[in-house]
């Protein structure tokens, strides 16, 4: 996501310094093991698309493993119960919760970290720009809304209207990667920006409305904990580990008060400083200094030690905090608790006579019509209706068709659709008929996107 | 524990005030208020020799008043159970129990370290020096326990004769930081290499002599983690979230396996490399290249990210791993979990006729013999005869007062005899008076080893 992949930054190659004497670690090594599967990996995991590809290949091994004669073990690994006790008080959850609402908070964070420095610095910079994807987020929520109570209102399943609203980032971000290679760089921000005050508003609505109520004291301990990390940086406090400290406390706060942790991790990716603490100039003759006051052969061995670890300290300290953990997360949360994440949510069971119930229910119709045809309808209208009146433009290069396919996207609901459904539905039938809409709008949703990028994004591109 | 006056930790981490001017300071080095006031002097009063020598006396002093004032808050907060649980497995132990095995797993991965260090470049770089400890070691286990025997000869009684061999490394080394605040490296390695010795002699002897059950299954494991460990480090693995994991996964398994869970720790410390990743000649020369590529303001902000992360890691990678983790842990170690360590486990309720029952019985009185006189002596006929047989050698700066005064701190019994007493007796009023006799033992032996530091080492200063 990141426009330059941090991640790939340079580490000491065998290659690139053949005259000099730097040692390599294993995996820059030329040992067979280091050559022939790690070093791909690496380039394959770098690239772009990687996080989407994982992330449709866990999506289907959970659907196979569900379907699958190992069925059960499907079930019985992903509710095993973990729990962290301490004296009367505990968290105690299922695997796959502590991935959604545990590793999945580090995903929000990065995304946080992202949509930070696209505002600071990247394509988001100019408001009036940023203001088209919020608004049609917003038409992108109401329409399908609208349409999946067209189908339910009145019903059993009126109450899952929040189901069809959600936007799945990962999932829509990772088939956008794949699909629209020729389309201007602008699409991807504003599909980011689009998917996470789509996110933010089912949150909210998530908050207001399937929420046995959110915990007052809980959330206030959250914000404060929030003010203290704001106020610790503008006394320029940078040992991370009282941040680390500060944020884990942020998210029991949040977990303890049925806030979702996603938000927390949103909000502390957004307080994260974005400028480095030392000018690049004083670390560079920082640097030239201690080479020339160090040996290389001390003794004892350690004798230069502290010399070498300021200068480490000083040039980490010559790269933004929002930039050192956007590098150190990012292939994390891309590459692992994604795909992680599919893994636990996307193995829904599908039997015969499931199906056949889906097939009539208004549930199912509701959330496929609502994600695949409602999503793109509002995205388009709400986006025409903010240029019209003048609240801004599309980004550059960014052409209507684009929108269309964008919208299109944004239909791929599944992460917090699937969220939202658990919510909204007590009866296994109804939960199961939501989930299987979900998944067939977002193949769907996915498919169509795939394709309409493939024809349109071609021809739009100048 | 103490940090080398040659390398202060603190000097070395962060942009010092005076010189650099153009480098910004953080919180802790501004001329704020608080960091003026507070940071400042605390700091440099932690980087004093005996700073955590008087942080240890005054989280004793506060356990005392504690448990002594309010005994029922003292018992049950030390008893809160955490727990960490995956299905039907879980690590369960109370708070007191995650500091003796968690915590001091971190206590014993920073001695090893330093032990390690004095092997290959220190004080024990000689092997003959390197034996005198273990030679001591040994007499210092063998004497006691036969004295505690002499005078507990009889069953159920002389079952707790394994109390009297283990030295707590933690109380030792606190008494040799206050009674003796400038003591040479020499004595201060010695002692170290001595304790670490007897506890995983006491280790032994509980396996084999008290029958402890071990889970061979977990010890196993325990063993393949730290072959994987060796490998890893063999191919070049550098990544240090790797290690972290193996050492975690390695302590689990031993306090599964119903061994001291500590030991992790000492395995860990031994096997972390004691030469860097790189040549410094070769940083040098990158950390001038990486200076000339960058610019001060560069667009977008984060465009030269990758070139200072580069230099990040390359020059923590000319820092042997050993010197980094020793760093790294050493304030921890010797300003955190020593002073809990005193804190949850020096708390002993003092009630007036249960104290006379304490000190009358036989087991209290084989236990301070062994421990008073045991110590000293099996360590001093130890050390004589390893010299002796020329296989040991005795440093220079080891006078033979200084070594008799070292070993009277080895005699300070704490953790792990109460954990040979809670094994040894069956019978919980025997259990009982066991672990009084402990406490008994450790309260009077420290105070013959402070004394017994400050004679030896004022007359020696002032005669040097």
């Amino acid at each position: 996501m990141a426009p330059e992949p941090l991640h790939a930054a340079v580490v000491p190659s065998a290659e690139d310094d053949s005259g000099s004497r730097l040692r390599p670690p294993w995996s820059r090594s030329p040992r067979t093991a280091a050559r022939r599967i790690a070093r791909p990996l690496q380039s394959f995991l770098d690239a772009e698309a990687s996080s989407g590809v994982l992330l449709l290949v866990a999506a289907a091994v959970a659907l196979a493993w569900a379907n699958s004669p190992w069925s059960s073990s499907y079930e019985r690994l992903w509710s095993t119960v973990v729990t962290v006790r301490v004296g009367g008080w505990s968290i105690s959850e299922d695997l796959r919760h502590w991935v959604n609402e545990g590793l999945m908070a580090l995903f929000f964070l990065v995304v946080g970290l992202e949509i930070k420095r696209e505002l600071l610095t990247g394509e988001l910079r100019d408001r009036r720009r940023a203001a088209v994807p919020a608004i049609a987020a917003v038409g992108g929520m109401l329409v399908p809304a609208a349409i999946y109570l067209a189908f339910n209102a009145g019903g059993v399943g009126a109450s899952g209207w929040g189901i069809p609203m959600a936007t799945d980032i990962a999932f829509a971000l990772g088939v956008l990667t794949i699909a629209a290679s020729h389309s201007p760089a602008t699409v991807k921000p504003f599909l980011l920006t689009l998917a996470i005050v789509d996110d933010i508003g089912a949150l909210v609505v998530i908050a207001l409305f399937y929420s046995t109520g959110i915990a007052v004291g809980g959330l206030v301990a959250a914000v404060t904990l929030v003010g203290v990390i704001l106020l610790l940086q503008r006394l320029d406090v940078r040992a991370t580990i009282v941040y680390v400290a500060l944020g884990v406390a942020v998210w029991i706060a949040c977990f303890e008060s049925h806030v979702q942790p996603a938000i927390a991790g949103v909000v502390l990716g957004l307080a994260t400083p974005a400028v480095p603490f030392q000018r690049p100039k004083a670390v560079s003759r920082e640097a030239i200094r201690t080479a020339e006051e160090t040996v290389d052969d001390p003794e004892p061995p350690d004798a230069d030690a502290p010399q070498w670890l300021r200068l480490s300290w000083l040039s980490r300290e010559a790269v933004s905090p929002l930039a050192r953990i956007e590098h150190l997360l990012h292939p994390w949360t891309s590459n692992v608790i994604v795909p992680l994440f599919a893994l636990a949510n996307a193995g829904v069971v599908l039997t015969s006579s499931a199906l056949r119930d889906a097939v009539t229910s208004p549930i199912t119709l509701g959330i496929v019509c609502g994600l695949v045809i409602g999503k793109p309808l509002g995205i388009a209208a709400a986006s025409a209706l903010a240029v019209r009146v003048g609240r801004g433009q599309l980004p550059n290069g960014m052409r209507w068709p684009h929108l269309l396919g964008t919208g299109v996207v944004a239909g791929i609901g599944f992460t917090v659709s699937l969220f939202v459904a658990d919510l909204a539905f007590s009866t296994e039938r109804l939960v199961s008929e939501a989930k299987i809409g979900i998944l067939v709008a977002s193949v769907l949703a996915g498919a169509l996107a795939y394709a309409a990028f493939r024809l349109w994004g071609r021809e739009a591109s100048p | 524990m103490t940090i080398r006056d040659d390398d202060v930790a603190r000097s070395g981490d962060e942009p010092t005030r005076d010189e650099h001017h153009e480098l910004r300071l953080p919180w802790s080095l501004s001329d704020r208020r608080i960091p003026r006031r507070v940071v400042q002097p605390l700091q440099s009063f932690l980087e004093q020799e005996a700073a955590s020598g008087i942080l240890l006396v005054a989280a004793t002093v506060a356990a005392l008043v504690w448990a002594n004032a309010w005994s029922d808050a003292y018992r049950s907060f030390w008893s809160t159970p955490v727990a960490i649980g995956i299905g039907g497995a879980a690590v369960m132990e109370t708070l007191r129990g995650w500091v003796n095995d968690g915590l001091m797993a971190i206590f014993f991965l920073v001695v090893a370290l330093e032990i390690k260090r004095e092997l290959i470049s220190g004080e024990l770089r000689d092997r003959r020096s390197a034996a005198l400890p273990a030679f001591a070691a040994v007499g210092g286990m063998v004497v006691p326990a036969l004295l505690f025997l002499a005078v507990n000869p009889s069953i159920p009684d002389s079952k707790g004769w394994g109390m009297s061999m283990p030295t707590d490394i933690a109380f030792a080394l606190g008494i040799l930081a206050i009674g003796a605040p400038r003591v040479p490296t020499a004595v201060k390695v010695f002692l170290l290499t001595l304790a670490i010795a007897d506890d995983l002699g006491t280790i032994v002897a509980l396996v084999v002599f008290y029958h402890r059950p071990v889970d061979v299954t977990a010890l196993a494991l325990a063993a393949v983690l730290a072959a994987t460990f060796v490998v890893l480090r063999r191919v070049h693995v550098r990544a240090t979230s790797v290690y972290v994991l193996l050492a975690t996964a390695l302590w689990v398994a031993l306090h599964e396996a119903g061994t001291a869970a500590t030991l992790a720790g000492v395995i860990v410390g031994f096997l972390v490399p004691a030469t860097a990743f790189q040549r410094p000649a070769a940083v040098s020369r990158e950390a001038r290249s990486v200076a000339d590529r960058t610019v001060d303001d560069p667009e977008p902000p984060d465009a030269d990210a990758p070139e200072w992360l580069y230099l990040a890691t390359l020059s923590r990678e000319a820092v042997p791993p050993l010197a980094r983790a020793e760093r790294a842990l050493l304030p921890w170690a010797a300003w955190g979990v020593l002073p809990i360590f005193a804190l949850a486990n020096a708390g002993v309720v003092f009630r007036g006729g249960e104290l006379a029952t304490v000190i009358a019985h036989p087991i209290t009185l084989g236990l301070l013999l062994a421990r008073i006189a045991g110590k000293p002596i099996g360590i001093l006929a130890g050390a004589g005869i390893g010299i002796a047989s020329g296989l040991a050698r005795r440093p220079s700066q080891l006078t033979w007062p200084r070594l008799a005064a070292a070993a009277t701190a080895a005699g300070v019994p704490f953790a792990v005899s109460l954990f040979v007493a809670q094994i040894a007796y069956l019978r919980p009023e025997l259990r009982h008076v066991a672990s009084g006799a402990v406490l008994v033992a450790a309260v009077v032996t420290s105070a013959i080893a402070i004394f017994a530091l400050r004679v030896t080492f004022r007359r020696s200063t002032a005669a040097g």
